[in-house]
């Protein structure tokens, strides 16, 4: 850890320093994993979160604000979720997704508010990248679990862990698992103390102002059972045949696994069996991942199966170069989209392809689609270099038998037309279309799709404005597996066919029927009563007038 | 329910439920490969195993008899170590000296879910120390030279955070 860090004679900087209180907004999104817009919208987009805020006090879906995408659990129960390749290393918290806010003055962080205006409590980490020597790196400043939290807007106000060094970029890790629709923040307005010359902010930067506070110790605690039992004055281990050891061994995280390397001569050995680093997530220690992390990692895993690399070396294009060079084609990948590369074209294996929010062209994906064939998961959301996405989905028809996961969410070069040669994919369970066909005519390819993959249980057709009532029987008339099906948007929509697919859709367990303009509020109640094990979403806006602010 | 005689090293028999002792794989192919089934006045032998610690595993095998059969070994087994239920957290607050015993015995009798659960006790005890504090929770010689050490510390540098 840092030695600025809080120990019991933390000294707060501002108390010995004379130095400026400063508040401000955020001046720039850097980085983040989601995003509900296009690139060419502002609706939802993270940018929004730039400034002071817009909406709050209001409660609600505005499109004013940032809109984090995904919610639930619904994610996690699909097909293509993988799970976690290292649950030795899980995150308690259990951060989805991050973003990461540059502020305009460096300062040493006191204070945070993050004005969260629909479905708060998702916050789960605030991070910030330290400008201060003797190493610049990421300091964790707030950690706590997902919060539940009434549906009101509110100023989240963690208490953060007291640090000595300048930084103006924040990182927020969010878990919304636990919330029923997804959440929105309109504003972070960081608070904190700005050196008042140039002298002391350079004696800062190169750490010459906090070498005397004391080092702390940290530790996560693991478990409420764990008991240090007395050695009784033996290395017990001497006795215990080596795959006994490996067998231990195989629980730890790999940090512990670095640390065991350092206990002795045999240990070292154990600890270093490629058994052990089979697959390996790196995703939980982001914030200490390069080039020569990864290194040491493929130096040991010379049987590596699979490679989680999510939001490693994210701001780094010499790390995602050295990713690139030393994939072999076999490995089972996850999060891929992040650090995608053509040079990647060559791997053959892939069970799972998810490269949301990259500039794929056509050609690399169809390259990529033909050799792997059994490809059973693709995801493609907001790619907005696709723009033959008809034609690829008459390649995923030939080459990709297996699939059972579709999403192009937001990518919009998809016709009617192309959208019939699904009917071809009979193992087809999960088909996300949301605003893919946004002002076409969606003519018969719903009744085409409805024949042809029976086994459907996850359907999202938002904003399919050309859609109505006709259209979307087939659907509900042939495709009884349905546990989701997203109609968000559509506004053509009457009442009686929603309270059709209630009824006749066995399996049903989620439908949104936000924006549906000619269903009234008071029918949704109705239904909520009457079909209790279903969850009918319905965005919503509780505006506050600006007197308040 | 048919019994079963099981002798410790040190001589001691024990009178156990057929079924609770198969719990062991080593008894359960014993029992098959000697057809021992029907003469119930057999002795098993358990030459590896006192009969302290076989009290206590014949004490595990009886409360969990009812679980599930364990999951076969594969990549998406539970890795999980804060999974450890409230009766065997108790049942292992021992000695260290009877957890590595028990450790011992279970691998010999291969108990698969008595091998998991005090080898996730064990690895507990280790996640999140430093390399000294372990050494000096199980009592273990550090046998590095000084440069050696330096050197082993420097590769696994990386996890200690800035």
């Amino acid at each position: 850890m840092e030695s600025n860090e809080e120990g019991d004679d933390f000294v707060p900087i501002e108390k010995f320093l004379k130095m400026d209180h400063l508040e401000q907004y955020v001046y720039r999104v850097l980085d983040y994993t989601s995003r509900y817009n296009n690139s060419n919208s502002y609706y939802y987009a993270p940018i929004n979160l730039v400034g002071k805020y817009a909406k709050y006090p209001s409660y609600g879906d505005f499109p004013e604000a940032y809109f984090l995408r995904s919610y639930g659990n619904w994610w996690k129960k699909s097909e293509g979720y993988q799970l976690d390749y290292r649950p030795q290393d899980f995150d308690p918290s259990g951060a989805e997704d991050y973003i990461t806010l540059e502020f305009e003055s460096a300062v040493v962080p006191r204070d945070i508010f993050i004005y969260e205006i629909y479905n708060p409590g998702s916050v789960v980490r605030i991070w910030g990248k330290s400008l201060c020597a003797p190493k610049c790196s990421w300091v964790l400043l707030w950690e706590g679990p997902p919060q539940i939290y009434p549906h009101k807007s509110r100023i989240f106000h963690p208490q953060m862990r007291k640090v000595n060094c300048l930084l103006n970029t924040i990182r927020l890790e969010f878990n919304q698992s636990h919330l029923q629709y997804h959440c929105s923040i309109d504003a972070v307005l960081l608070a904190g103390y700005q050196p008042s010359t140039n002298l002391q902010y350079n004696m800062m930067v190169k750490g010459l102002v906090d070498s005397f506070q004391k080092k702390p110790e940290v530790r996560k605690i693991m478990s409420d059972h764990i008991f240090d039992a007395d050695s009784g004055g033996r290395d017990l281990f001497l006795n215990l045949p080596y795959e006994v050891i490996i067998h231990i061994f195989q629980y730890l995280d790999l940090k512990s696994l670095s640390r065991c390397a350092q206990v002795n001569k045999m240990w070292n050995e154990a600890s270093v069996d490629p058994v052990l680093y089979q697959n390996l997530s790196l995703k939980p220690y982001w914030y200490l991942v390069n080039c020569n992390t990864l290194e040491y990692f493929m130096n040991k895993s010379k049987t590596l199966k699979k490679l989680d690399l999510s939001w490693c070396g994210n701001d780094s294009i010499e790390f995602k170069e050295f990713v690139a060079v030393f994939l072999r084609k076999d490995l089972r990948l996850k999060y891929i989209n992040q650090w995608f590369q053509p040079s990647m074209s060559n791997l053959n294996k892939l069970v799972s392809l998810d490269l949301t929010s990259t500039d794929i062209q056509d050609n690399d994906l169809m390259t990529i689609l033909k050799a792997n064939k059994n490809l059973k998961h693709i995801i493609i959301d907001l790619c907005e270099n696709l723009v033959r996405l008809d034609q690829i989905v008459e390649v995923v028809e030939k080459y990709n038998k297996n699939l059972t996961t579709w999403s192009s969410w937001k990518t919009s070069s998809l016709t009617a037309e192309g959208a019939k040669h699904f009917a071809n994919c009979p193992h087809l369970k999960e088909l996300d279309l949301g605003w893919c066909l946004i002002n076409t005519d969606p003519g018969n390819c719903l009744e085409r799709i409805a024949s042809g993959c029976r086994q459907l249980k996850r359907l999202i057709l938002s904003e399919w404005r050309g859609l109505n009532d006709y259209l979307l029987m087939p659907v509900i008339m042939a495709c009884k597996e349905l546990t989701q099906l997203d109609l968000l948007g559509i506004k053509n929509i009457s009442s009686d066919l929603c309270e059709m697919a209630l009824l006749m859709l066995p399996k049903l367990r989620l439908l949104d029927i936000s924006f549906c303009e000619f269903v009234r509020q008071e029918e949704v109640e109705i239904w909520r009563q009457r079909y209790p094990h279903i969850t009918i979403q319905r965005s919503c806006q509780y505006v506050v007038n600006d007197y308040l602010n | 329910m048919p019994n079963i005689k099981l002798q410790s090293s040190d001589g001691e028999t024990f009178e156990v439920d057929v079924e609770i002792a198969k719990c062991s794989v080593t008894i359960k192919t014993m029992l098959e490969d000697l057809g021992m089934d029907d003469e119930e006045e057999e002795v098993v032998p358990l030459p590896n195993v006192n009969s302290a610690i076989l009290r206590k595993v014949i004490q595990w095998a009886t409360y969990h008899k009812d679980d599930p059969p364990p999951p076969e070994d594969d990549e998406n087994k539970e890795k999980r170590t804060d999974d450890i239920s409230s009766w065997d957290a108790d049942f292992l607050k021992v000695d260290q000296g009877t957890l590595f015993e028990l450790i011992l015995a279970a691998n010999y009798l291969d108990i698969k879910g008595l091998l998991d659960v005090t080898c996730k006790t064990v690895a507990n005890m280790i996640k999140g120390k430093a390399p000294e504090e372990i050494r000096k929770t199980f009592n273990i010689k550090n046998d590095f030279t000084a440069s050696e050490e330096e050197q082993v510390r420097k590769e696994n540098e990386w996890c200690e955070e800035k």
